[in-house]
């Protein structure tokens, strides 16, 4: 067991500056989901965490996305707590803060090491999977070992008093959008909500400037905008924009610091929309009661991607799936 | 009889004579006066259009440009939901919602594809044996209609499956060039079957990409393995879309050039801004022949276009938002349901 380890390396990636290592968000932005996920470290929880029997596999290895490079330090910081060495695969030629992380750890004399090479997946008894469908297949093909795999998920805003847009505005801020659990879009019966998220990005925005938005992203966000010009409404300012759309013209998918607004009539009106996403519903933020839906997160508004270390992930137990099944 | 009326036929046939005359390397009237002529047509015609409109437009290049996108989601173009219409549909190889381009007629879409493919590619074979499926067993195939209008002759896929046996014999038996399109996909497959060489004069078309399959051959092994293993006379390569009316064709080694009748701009993907000649951008398309629906496409493609207006392509934009997180409604209906 080594969780003082593990401890130790919490406070020495405090005092790192990310920036550098994540060249797709701003400076603000990287402290702040770096923070963000250290947060969830706390002393409470990893002393929970510590308390469960189980026994540790000897090695695993924890593959990431490119899209929000913070989401493995939770899974390496339990794996190492519990005495597991760990191969971090990072996306070849996108190491994101890896490699920082890695240091930090040797300082420590935490076992975590840093590739690229798609070969790691191979041995270890346990390989954790975060990626698109494709990729964990692929993993699934090549790996030996136990492999718990998380596909790309959505997550949505269930929002009924107006005050509340401006937390959902801090939860869209945070990786710029692109994490599985920022709220792709706000459905709510309020009236004129996007105008009201505008302001509220605006101000997100001076907190935490947006980073860099590729291409394809910036295209998409522009026929976006077609769209909500020909069938609904248009804010934006320097780095955001919130589109008003029919819920008929509901899409998961998740743009930087781009959000669109559904006004339904109701939480049934919300629920129809998301029947048939409900597989790849990760959370759901919200103010007020929603459906209980099997595997689906729900949490406050501003805490969206604020998750606790002791969750379900994705419907999953991962702190149990984290350890040898009890009957080996 | 010319299914448009009103001022839509004196439009057709201004792009008509357009065609005509610079297929004879006579006079034309400019290409921006038509073309601002046809945008104003369809803003008052069709409301997708006129959402996009957004300020003056002093130049071509300020006519908006239709993200392809909304082909998928809206009723681009000026034809009423029941109006009859020749329909083409994008594969939706993805499962997803599949972008629609209606017409009242094929007319000008006939005329600048087989005028443009003819001048691209002098003594094209008339004989055709496509790697294609067949135009009358999927109507909605622009693809499929454009190599019907240039040539009659065979086709060789049937759901989806190269029907290898028969383009075999075909080329066996032909008694002169053959003039054989197909993307990318279906040649790679045939040519993993070993082919015999074609027929002197033959003429070899690759369009298009893999559509989310893979195969051992691509690019220019690709390219390479047809010229080794079929020796044409000719190998070209055509780009078209299903949102656009006309075509740019051109050689593995060199652009592609656009009929006179459409023109490229590359934009800056974050602005929506024309960038410098031969700087990398969005590529948009201005086509005179998409009468029926928006004169401006913009396209998720990234490549150069040339002072001279030859293009470059360079593949996809980059960073295409994850797929899992992308799903729409229609796409998640689609995985769910057997």
């Amino acid at each position: 067991m080594s969780w003082s380890a593990v401890r130790a390396w919490r406070e020495l990636l405090h005092r790192i500056d990310p920036s550098p290592a994540v060249p797709t968000l701003s400076g603000a932005g990287a402290q702040h989901a770096l923070a963000v996920q250290l947060d969830a470290l706390t002393d409470t929880a990893l002393d929970q965490v510590a308390a469960m029997p189980g026994k540790p596999w000897s090695t695993a290895t924890v593959t990431t996305a490119r899209t929000v490079s913070t989401a493995a330090i939770e899974w390496c910081a339990v794996l190492l707590g519990r005495g597991t060495r760990v191969v971090w695969k990072h996306p070849l030629g996108a190491p994101g803060l890896a490699p920082l992380l890695a240091d930090a750890a040797a300082k420590v004399r935490l076992p975590l090491t840093v590739t690229a090479d798609r070969a790691a997946v191979d041995d270890a008894e346990l390989v954790v999977a975060m990626g698109s469908d494709e990729t964990i297949t692929a993993i699934r093909d090549r790996a030996r070992g136990t492999v718990l795999g998380f596909g790309h998920r959505f997550s949505v805003a269930w929002v009924t008093e107006r005050a509340g847009l401006a937390a959902v505005a801090d939860d869209a801020a945070l990786h710029d959008g692109r994490g599985c659990m920022s709220p792709v879009a706000v459905f709510t019966p309020l009236a004129n909500a996007d105008a009201t998220l505008a302001a509220a990005m605006v101000e997100a925005q001076r907190r935490w400037p947006v980073g860099a938005v590729a291409p394809a992203e910036a295209a998409a966000i522009r026929a976006r905008r077609a769209l909500a010009r020909a069938v609904g409404a248009v804010h934006e300012g320097d780095g955001w924009s919130v589109h008003a759309l029919p819920v008929a013209r509901w899409s998961a998918a998740a743009l930087p610091r781009s959000i669109a607004v559904h006004q339904v009539t109701d939480v049934a009106g919300f629920a129809e929309a998301m029947a048939p996403m409900l597989p790849w519903l990760s959370t759901v933020g919200a103010d007020a009661k929603i459906p209980a839906w099997p595997a689906v997160r729900v949490a406050a508004l501003g805490r969206m991607q604020r998750p606790p270390l002791v969750r379900r992930h994705d419907g999953v137990d991962w702190l149990k799936a984290t350890l040898q099944p009890a009957d080996r | 009889m010319s299914p448009w009326t009103g001022p839509a036929a004196t439009l057709a046939d201004r792009v008509a004579a357009f065609i005509a005359a610079r297929m004879a390397g006579g006079p034309t009237e400019s290409f921006a006066a038509l073309a601002r002529d046809v945008h104003a047509w369809q803003v008052t015609t069709a409301p997708v259009v006129a959402a996009l409109v957004e300020g003056p437009i002093a130049d071509w290049r300020d006519i908006p440009a239709v993200p392809v996108d909304l082909y998928k989601e809206l009723p681009v173009g000026t034809l009423a939901a029941d109006e009859p219409a020749i329909t083409f549909r994008t594969s939706g190889t993805t499962g997803g919602a599949r972008g629609i381009h209606r017409m009242r007629s094929s007319a000008l879409y006939d005329l600048g594809a087989v005028a443009w493919a003819r001048r691209c590619v002098p003594g094209l074979p008339t004989d055709t044996a496509a790697l294609l499926q067949d135009s009358a067993t999927v109507p909605d195939s622009s693809l499929s209609h454009m190599v019907a209008a240039i040539g009659a002759g065979s086709w060789h896929m049937r759901d989806g499956e190269l029907d290898r046996s028969g383009l075999d014999a075909r080329v066996a038996a032909a008694p002169g060039p053959l003039f054989m399109p197909g993307t990318a996909f279906a040649l790679a497959e045939w040519l993993d079957g070993d082919p015999a060489p074609l027929p002197a004069g033959s003429v070899v078309m690759v369009t298009g990409g893999f559509k989310g399959r893979e195969h051992r051959l691509e690019g220019a092994e690709l390219l390479r393995a047809c010229r080794d293993q079929l020796r044409p006379a000719r190998l070209v390569t055509e780009y078209g879309m299903t949102e656009l009316s006309s075509q740019l064709w051109g050689t593995p080694e060199g652009p592609f050039w656009p009929a006179p009748w459409l023109r490229a701009v590359a934009v800056d993907p974050h602005t929506g801004t024309p960038l410098p000649a031969d700087t990398e951008g969005q590529l948009r398309f201005y086509d005179l022949c998409n009468l029926d629906a928006s004169i401006g496409v913009e396209t998720l493609d990234a490549g150069r276009v040339r002072a001279d207006g030859a293009v470059s392509l360079s593949g996809r934009l980059a960073g295409s938002p994850a797929r899992g997180c992308s799903l729409t409604v229609e796409e998640a209906w689609a995985r769910r349901t057997p």
